[in-house]
């Protein structure tokens, strides 16, 4: 059934859903079977149920039904400001179930800082809640005339309007939708200045700190007028085999507490790896072109950041790991209110990579970028390729506005991060991603431009870890390193079912692209699912579990090998649109300074031959020389429409 | 005079062991392998941390020996010298993902 209104005010209110929500999906209760889309040229909202049983078992949710949607509702030539761009925020198939660390949601649409597909995964409790409010997803189409934001509760929707909160940052915003809907406890998703300016690389802030930052996907929400989603229920989702659910629910428990690697993050958050990551010379320093910085390493680590800004920890939904940070930095000239503080890659992006070792200007780059809503990775990027090109002279003084846009000049930074979030001065340019920047400062700042596909890679180097070559150059969103989990094997993490039983050679030159393949399909699942990377990568829960927690969520029997092909097949989906939007060989590949310039350090001077690993990456992928899925694989796994359209 | 060797501990093992660097004596012979049961002899807080339950030092332990990345599963027979710099980390832990 689906309900359709509209006022006036852009308000919409649907009929009063049944007591009992969820009750008729009783062989999949992991999900409520519908979807809240949303046209805001008309101001409307229609709820749809969506095809679960045919959908489910061949994209899962997440990341998988985001790309599906987006294969047959997006052509990829479209505006990805403009209104026939689409954004899809859709939960894990586990999301909300109460299986420890599955709280996660993905947001999907063609990207304004690559030009392909974007997404972003984003933990906390808004996933949990937009389903207990009785929606697996949202989906937003068209332009709203004027800015809104979203309520979403207890099966009903409303557009509301956001004139008076547009302009806010995303802390002060996600403070009054609360207030104005008078739910203390709803959970918000809202853009900052970022998102509505229309920065590239802006993103989606979740609860006043998480992110779901790459991409730019803030941009598109604010191309909308949409300031923000806010979302309260009271349902609950039921197993569909609690006995079975409940002996799962234990055994992970169990597979918790004895974990080390779970306690160091409750401990120390993920910048407790700074020193580990640095002496491998996986840690980027200086915009990627010094190999050590031992001194600026230790004084960056989060047990350092615990011993002197941190106050405590906090956690997502269902997650007993806790590894998120609470700082504060009461006076000084870095002065930040208590809130979330950085991660690993924040610590990277703001501190070595700029070579500012105080942990207090970390904290205040974190908390400016929580605030305009911008991606802290695609940010510090471009803040570092700002730097080195003024240290090279291709920008003047009188460009940066008098600005000293020098390595360790922590003030200048800080406030060129302003101009980026406001798009002002200098900061338009640089907002737009560092790519588009080096299309406008010429040929001598292409090297300073770090970045995949338009997207900056994350701070974690293929100089280091050699299966990250391949991986960064085919990882559908451009640069990530939340799209395989080589490195986390070079280090340790073994993936028994799918036959990694010891750790790999982090210097290989074939680049152990068996691994990137198999890790690169494990990610998407994490992604569909809706389960956090974290307890995966320490062996707390294995894929056997994730197959364990399908089975008993739905009522369904579902194998990792079943898992694993549904993986395959939204990989290839998602690859056979970005062939649709023009992607092939060529833009497989690694920037020139990550390809050319061996370092000291960790690394040793090793340099990954991304040309080579690709060649046995294709095969193994059963892409063709240009990068193209054969017909033959497309068609195995059931995407036969993709598959003519194609090759037609 | 017993020679002796200093061991620098990062991050979360520095934690666990409430200390940054431990001093070790030193004897002829000592691997990487060795060195890691010696720590763990002299701040047994770090037992569990790095060595996995048959004993064997675990797959996520990595030492830098002079600035030069040795993991002691593959290098464990690695004989270390007195007077080297040498630092202990979890390579799999914190900042890794």
């Amino acid at each position: 059934m689906s309900y359709r209104g509209k006022s006036s005010k852009y308000v919409v209110i649907l009929p009063e859903r049944d007591a009992d929500v969820g009750k008729g999906l009783s062989i999949l209760s992991a999900f409520t079977g519908k979807l809240l889309r949303v046209d805001l040229t008309a101001g409307l909202c229609d709820e749809e149920e969506w095809p679960v049983h045919t959908l489910m078992p061949g994209f899962l949710g997440g990341s998988g039904l985001g790309a599906k949607y987006l294969w047959d509702e997006v052509d990829p030539s479209v505006d990805p400001l403009g209104p026939e761009n689409r954004l899809y925020l859709f939960t894990g198939a586990l999301t909300g179930s109460g299986l420890q660390s599955c709280c996660r949601f993905e947001v999907t649409a063609k990207s304004p800082l690559t030009g392909i597909l974007g997404e972003a995964n984003c933990g906390g409790f808004w996933g949990p809640e937009l389903k207990f409010a009785g929606f697996d997803g949202v989906i937003l189409m068209g332009i709203s005339p004027s800015p809104v934001y979203l309520w979403v509760h207890n099966g009903k929707a409303e557009l509301r309007p956001a004139e008076h909160l547009w302009g806010t940052d995303t802390i002060e915003a996600t403070a009054r939708m609360r207030d104005e809907v008078g739910e203390a406890r709803a959970r918000v998703v809202c853009i900052g200045q970022a998102g509505e300016n229309r920065v590239a690389m802006a993103g989606i802030i979740d609860d006043e700190g998480r992110t779901a930052a790459r991409t730019g996907l803030g941009a598109v929400m604010g191309s909308k007028r949409v300031k923000g989603i806010i979302a309260r229920g009271k349902n609950r989702l039921q197993p569909e085999a609690k006995e079975r659910f409940t002996g799962l629910l234990k055994r992970v428990r169990d597979g918790y507490s004895s974990n080390v690697g779970v306690e160091s993050l409750r401990k120390y958050g993920t910048a407790g790896g700074v020193e580990a990551t640095h002496a491998l010379g996986d840690m980027p320093i200086k915009n990627w072109s010094v190999g050590a910085w031992t001194d600026g390493a230790q004084k960056l680590s989060g047990v350092r950041m615990a011993e002197t800004i941190g106050t405590g920890n906090h956690t997502c939904y269902a997650c007993p790991i806790s590894c998120k940070r609470d700082v504060v930095v009461p006076a000084g000239p870095y002065a930040t209110p208590k809130g979330h503080g950085p991660e690993y890659e924040t610590v990277a992006a703001f501190g070595s990579g700029l070579l500012n070792d105080d942990i207090e200007v970390v904290a205040r780059a974190n908390y400016l970028c929580t605030l305009y809503g911008l991606d802290t990775i695609s940010c510090g990027a471009a803040v570092a390729m700002a730097v080195e090109a003024f240290e090279a002279g291709l920008l003047t003084e009188e460009q940066t506005g008098g600005l000293q846009l020098t390595w360790g000049n922590a003030p200048a930074h800080l406030t060129f991060i302003e101009q980026i979030g406001h798009a002002e001065g200098l900061g338009e340019l640089f907002g737009r991603g560092t790519r588009a920047v080096s299309q406008v400062l010429g040929p001598k700042s292409e090297e300073m431009a770090i970045h995949v596909k338009g997207l900056e890679l994350p701070y974690h180097d293929p100089r280091a870890h050699t299966g990250l070559a391949a991986n960064y150059a085919t990882s559908n969103r451009g640069a990530c390193h939340l799209q395989s989990l080589t490195h986390q094997i070079d280090r340790g993490t073994t993936l028994p079912e799918l036959g990694i039983t010891q750790k790999t050679d982090r210097f290989a030159k074939d680049g152990h692209v068996d691994e990137v393949v198999k890790t690169q399909q494990v990610c998407i699942l994490l992604d569909s699912l809706g389960l956090c990377r974290f307890p995966f990568g320490r062996m707390a829960i294995t894929l056997t579990d994730m197959a364990e927690g399908m089975s008993a969520v739905t009522g369904d029997e579902w194998t990792v090998e079943r898992l694993m092909t549904a993986a395959e097949r939204i990989f290839q989906l998602k690859r056979a649109w970005n062939v649709r939007a023009g992607v092939r060989r060529a833009n497989d590949t690694l920037p020139k300074r990550v390809r050319e310039l061996a370092l000291e350090g960790g690394t040793g001077g090793y340099l990954p031959d991304v040309d080579r690993q690709l060649d046995g990456y294709y095969s193994l992928r059963g892409w063709n020389e240009e990068g193209i899925p054969r017909p033959e694989v497309l068609e195995r796994l059931g995407l036969t429409d993709v598959a003519e359209r194609l090759h037609a | 005079m017993m020679e002796r060797v200093s061991v620098r501990l990062l991050a979360e093992l520095a934690a666990e062991a409430s200390t940054r660097s431990l001093t070790l004596n030193w004897e002829e012979g000592t691997t990487l392998n060795r060195l890691v049961h010696l720590v763990t002899e002299a701040s047994p807080a770090l037992h569990r941390w790095l060595l996995d339950p048959s004993g064997s030092v675990a797959p996520s332990v990595m030492i830098a020996v002079n600035g030069e990345v040795c993991d002691p599963t593959r290098e464990g027979d690695r004989l270390i010298s007195p007077g080297a710099e040498i630092f202990l980390f979890l390579a799999m832990e914190g900042g890794s993902i």
